[in-house]
């Protein structure tokens, strides 16, 4: 293995699609109609380094939710490359990829639904590190006080059961039941849209706190682009399941190539009363990504549209250095 | 102005088993005409609570206990049953966070702007013209083809904006908005504020907005009654309040958001988290959690108490949050 690359490049996701079949429905079949098609990540490639927080925006349906499972392989890739640390987990299986599988952790968006609402803390976290042999039975106890510790529960909590915390502290727990594993890479899957804005702040703040202390290379996917802006290094645009723009993340908040990045910044509300506009960001909502347009796939909502847009689909190319964008004409060169 | 709605002493109490939890416990504001008046607080506070009371849409185990409501000289809380579903839609229009569980799943989107206009004296054609036009203003494309569809059909853009076509039918004069953008994306979400914005310019109504956003509450209030714990903290016209507020938790507010600070600087949340509604002591709520706390506040609750000409604030120590700066620079300094 070339270890300058693995270091260079943590993780390496190279033309990763994944599809979905949809239902075909009997007219469809009598019709010889072929099954219909949807292409939720598609062609998606970026790279994270060590110890990077990269960003993943973009409006419902657009494919970040999937990228993320397909990444930790929860659902399988139909094509496409996964390094992660110069190893390809796209092609591993059964046992291998169960050992691999201990370094990325995903946190989702609500915990409630994915912890076990029967088991208590110390049972959850105990059944997940003996399963993955992370210590010996003996050594259990101490490594949920310290995990405790870590996310700023008290030990005390370890006897309780997921139904007795609020929104935010299970969200810590949930960030526990990750971190259990040891793991380098964390996706967090809209980690702190559910929670109130006094919590989301702990929220923030204990994450950073944690991918400081152990380095964690870190995949933050967020609607909310003032999180966003706060929590990460760099950020990738997502539209339709095509990453649109990649760039560092004040500079792309500042001035964006593309013009649904544009658009998305133009539409998150301003903080100050006296900074009113009349007019839409953007007209209508994202088409069915079953029936994609021609070119472009943002051609029909934008205003720069011209002929070329409609007819062939822009590569991400790099506009300029550090700024990559998927668009025939960029806003910024 | 004169005002349209008068919320006096409001006391809603929804009583539990063993505790009662008083979700909101003596609330006062009134709603201006023209005017879009933001209630925002985050879950828990009662914010929604006072908004279902005001058309008495509170239920069981949930009851007013006391206090008023003046709609146009008479009280809501006092009103019948048959008085109230003259108010109900006519008058008081609302519109909920979730679209999918407040449109009726069974009847065509037409059928449902239809019941809007009963009881008044209109021919099916006539009801037909004017839901066609609704769906045009409130921006919903062919609205022809649409007005024959159902709910499930309907994007959740599309359900929002149907759900306001159906408040607005009847000409309510003002319109209760409980969370109308939160399930939406950001692209959406905009569209939808400025849609309520210009549609209330336009209609001549008056808004009623309960948010956790204080974003799009910029964006769409004139005053704000920040809630905590059932009561009122601080109530203030929308640019004194980002720019000059008053109260510890409105202050704890507007400092765990991550907006102008830099990349990694640390958020400032409040600490600890809301209190159990059901087991308040006789203090101020905030106590436990406020930076600012001194030795009045465990031991008694603070009056609301004017700051500056329609500024309030419910704090022992508003004196000790001088010079305190928002979000932005207050007005007549800004740059």
């Amino acid at each position: 293995m070339d270890t300058h690359v693995a270091e260079k490049q943590y993780i390496q996701v190279e033309g990763l699609s994944k599809t979905f079949k949809l239902k075909h429905p009997i007219i469809d079949i009598l019709m010889k109609k072929p099954r219909k098609l949807l292409k939720a990540v598609d062609d998606v490639s970026f790279t994270i380094e060590k110890g990077e927080t990269l960003g993943l925006v973009g409006e419902s349906g657009c494919g970040k939710s999937t990228l993320a499972r397909t990444i930790v392989r929860l659902y399988e890739p139909d094509q496409g490359k996964i390094f992660f640390d110069g190893l390809d987990i796209a092609a591993l299986e059964g046992k291998a990829l169960r050992e691999e599988r201990k370094k990325f952790q995903m946190i989702f968006q609500d915990p409630y639904s994915s912890l076990n609402p029967r088991m208590s803390v110390r049972d959850m976290l105990t059944e997940v590190m003996l399963f993955h042999r992370i210590c010996t039975r003996s050594e259990v106890d101490h490594h949920i006080a310290e995990l405790l510790r870590t996310v700023g529960m008290s030990e005390a909590t370890a006897e309780r059961f997921p139904g007795e915390f609020s929104g935010g502290q299970r969200q810590r727990l949930g960030i526990a039941r990750a971190l259990a594993l040891n793991p380098s890479f964390i996706i967090a899957d809209e980690p702190v849209s559910a929670l109130d804005v006094s919590i989301q702040a702990q929220v923030i703040n204990l994450l950073a706190d944690i991918q400081e202390a152990l380095n964690l290379t870190l995949l933050f996917i967020s609607h909310d682009l003032r999180v966003v802006r706060h929590v990460t290094h760099r950020v990738a645009v997502m539209y339709l399941g095509k990453i649109v723009e990649m760039a560092e993340t004040e500079a792309l908040f500042k001035e964006a190539a593309h013009p649904y990045t544009k658009v998305l910044i133009k539409a998150a509300p301003v903080l100050d009363p006296r900074n009113r506009t009349r007019e839409y960001a953007i007209e209508g909502e994202p088409p069915s990504p079953i029936n994609l347009p021609a070119g472009c796939r943002f051609n029909p909502r934008c205003s720069y549209a011209k002929d070329i847009c409609r007819r062939e689909e822009p590569r991400l190319e790099e506009v300029k250095p550090g700024r990559l964008a998927a668009c025939h004409f960029p806003l910024i060169a | 102005m004169d005002p349209i709605l008068e919320v006096a002493e409001l006391k809603t109490w929804f009583f539990a088993k063993d505790s009662t939890v008083k979700a909101v416990d003596g609330v006062s504001f009134s709603i201006m005409q023209g005017e879009t008046f933001g209630l925002v607080g985050e879950s828990g506070c009662g914010k929604s609570a006072t908004c279902r009371s005001i058309l008495r849409l509170v239920h069981e185990p949930g009851r007013i206990v006391s206090g008023s409501i003046t709609y146009k000289g008479q009280d809501l809380v006092k009103l019948s049953e048959e008085g109230m579903r003259k108010i109900r839609g006519k008058e008081i229009g609302m519109i909920f966070q979730e679209p999918m569980t407040a449109l009726n799943p069974v009847l065509k989107i037409k059928e449902q702007i239809f019941e809007s206009f009963e009881g008044m004296r209109m021919s099916t054609a006539q009801k037909y013209e004017r839901a066609i036009e609704l769906l045009r203003i409130i921006g919903i494309p062919t609205p022809e083809v649409r007005i024959e569809e159902y709910a499930h059909q309907f994007s959740g853009g599309m359900r929002q904006r149907a759900m306001i076509a159906i408040a607005l039918a009847a000409q309510p004069k003002l319109l209760l908005a409980d969370e109308p953008t939160t399930a939406l994306d950001v692209t959406i979400q905009d569209q939808i504020i400025k849609l309520i914005n210009s549609l209330k310019t336009r209609l001549g109504m008056s808004v009623l907005l309960v948010t956790h956003d204080l974003g799009v509450v910029s964006q769409m209030c004139d005053r704000v009654a920040v809630m905590y714990a059932g009561f009122i903290m601080e109530l203030a016209d929308t640019i004194t309040l980002f720019s000059e507020p008053r109260h510890p938790y409105t202050y704890g507010l507007i400092s765990s958001l991550p907006s102008g600070k830099e990349r990694g600087a640390r958020l400032e949340p409040i600490q600890g988290a809301p209190p159990d509604l059901g087991s308040l002591g006789p203090g101020c709520p905030f106590a436990p959690r406020c930076r600012f706390v001194g030795e009045l506040c465990t031991r008694t609750m603070p009056e609301m108490r004017e700051v500056s000409p329609g500024h309030m604030s419910r704090c022992h120590y508003i004196e000790k949050m001088a010079g305190i700066k928002g979000l932005i620079e207050p007005e007549g300094r800004a740059s």
